[in-house]
């Protein structure tokens, strides 16, 4: 379960992603389940249930995007691999296209345009 | 926090090769989070759809294998599945259809053989094809048995043969006692034969459900080759269009039977059943219900095997 605490940030969608959410996190060093979740709470003000969080860990680690690292407890570590940094990087880069394009639009008070942002955002969500 | 015994039941709806890698992992995250309080009935159930998820995927239902070989794989065994299911529909139909010749009017007697001939000669080409795909999967088998890997398939191996064999044996001694009973005893006229034609058919269904289900095990001990999975993949499409010439077939054929010779529909081997005073017998209508099941089954595999064709995945979303 992802629980949003930002309405216009849900908007963008894919910065929500549990996948992109995760690497997020692990970028900044090894962290468990539980740890994962409150990391990302507090950066993200998003709240992943432990279904969606283990459901994500799995894709990631099936897709080498995650390593587990040793543990010496039932809590179970994970790293963000090399490949998780590329596809990290390739996401922020992407999401970054979109908020620039979205801060350049609002600072030019671009009206003619604000019904068709909506249809774009929503298709990327 | 819910109690562990509460956990492990929740934990259950997980696939058991998941429990094994990320069940411990989700056990400690699951007593973290409700160390001082009960889990709450909404996570609950997203725990739930997740351990069904999981389960989906990996029966290759849902998107999301983890390599484009694995969709490959996945898809064959999904298409595979539909096929058997074909083959059980397709020997009730051929038994219902018996004679149907007799009873057409001569004038619309040549639609029906059309349709009827298209599922006949379709499905022994499926069989064709799926006995051919099966002799190209045996070199891997025989490489896999001199690298030292018989243990591992030892089990479904002997437990697929066992149940071939009693299959084999009862439908050979159904095959060796019509020969001694009329037409009439035959065609449910002597009851122990039937009793005995109803054993040897549950068995032969049986033989063919585990047949498949240790295909699906031996399959996943072997490494096939990115050039096999495509070729395999590709004989699943067509296996996929097969059943869809052979569902059109039997539909095309119940309608004109339906049209054209109603009492056959009614007096076939549906007939005698409370429910049956129409053009819609039981065992017909539990054939197709198979068919359009396998076919089903089919198209979800085929979904999979392009998936693994393109290659094509957004690496980010789980």
């Amino acid at each position: 379960m992802t629980t949003r605490t930002s309405t216009h940030a849900s908007l963008l969608g894919r910065q929500n992603e549990p996948g992109v959410l995760i690497l997020t996190s692990l970028a900044t060093g090894t962290k468990h389940g539980y740890a994962l979740t409150k990391d990302i709470e507090t950066f993200s003000g998003v709240s992943l249930g432990p279904g969606t969080l283990y459901g994500a860990i799995t894709r990631l680690e099936e897709r080498g995007l995650i390593a587990p690292t040793p543990s010496e407890d039932r809590r179970q570590p994970y790293a963000i691999t090399s490949s998780g940094r590329a596809a990290l990087d390739q996401a922020v880069r992407e999401m970054r296209v979109l908020a620039d394009e979205g801060a350049a639009r609002l600072a030019r008070g671009d009206t003619s345009a604000t019904t068709r942002p909506r249809r774009v955002i929503v298709g990327l969500a | 926090m819910s109690s562990p015994r509460h956990f492990d039941r929740i934990l259950r709806w997980y696939p058991k090769s998941w429990r094994a890698r990320y069940g411990e992992g989700l056990s400690a995250l699951v007593e973290d989070t409700y160390r001082d309080g009960a889990m709450t009935r909404r996570h609950r159930r997203t725990l739930i759809v997740a351990g069904l998820k999981e389960r989906a995927r990996v029966a290759g239902f849902a998107p999301g294998a983890s390599s484009t070989n694995e969709r490959l794989r996945i898809g064959s065994q999904l298409v595979l599945s539909g096929w058997v299911l074909f083959m059980v529909a397709g020997a009730v139909f051929a038994k219902f259809s018996e004679h149907f010749a007799t009873a057409m009017p001569l004038a619309h007697r040549s639609l029906a053989n059309a349709s009827f001939d298209a599922v006949r000669w379709t499905g022994a080409l499926g069989m064709l094809v799926v006995s051919l795909s099966a002799l190209m999967v045996l070199p891997l088998l025989r490489r896999h048995f001199r690298h030292g890997g018989w243990r591992g398939v030892q089990r479904p191996l002997v437990r697929s043969g066992v149940a071939l064999g009693v299959a084999a044996a009862l439908l050979l001694i159904t095959a060796l006692r019509a020969h001694s009973l009329s037409a009439h005893q035959r065609n449910a006229g002597f009851t122990p034969y039937g009793a005995l034609v109803l054993v040897s058919a549950a068995a032969l269904v049986l033989a063919l459900v585990i047949g498949l289900s240790s295909a699906i095990s031996i399959s996943r001990h072997l490494s096939f080759s990115r050039q096999m999975l495509t070729t395999l993949s590709r004989t699943a499409i067509g296996l996929t269009g097969m059943m869809v010439v052979i569902v059109v077939g039997v539909l095309t054929w119940w309608v004109n039977e339906a049209l054209h010779a109603p009492h056959f529909l009614v007096n076939g081997l549906g007939s005698g059943l409370p429910f049956t005073s129409n053009v819609f017998p039981p065992t017909l209508v539990f054939a197709t219900a198979l068919m359009m099941l396998g076919l089903g089954l089919g198209v979800v595999g085929v979904a999979r095997v392009i998936e693994g064709l393109r290659g094509e995945h957004d690496i980010l979303v789980p």
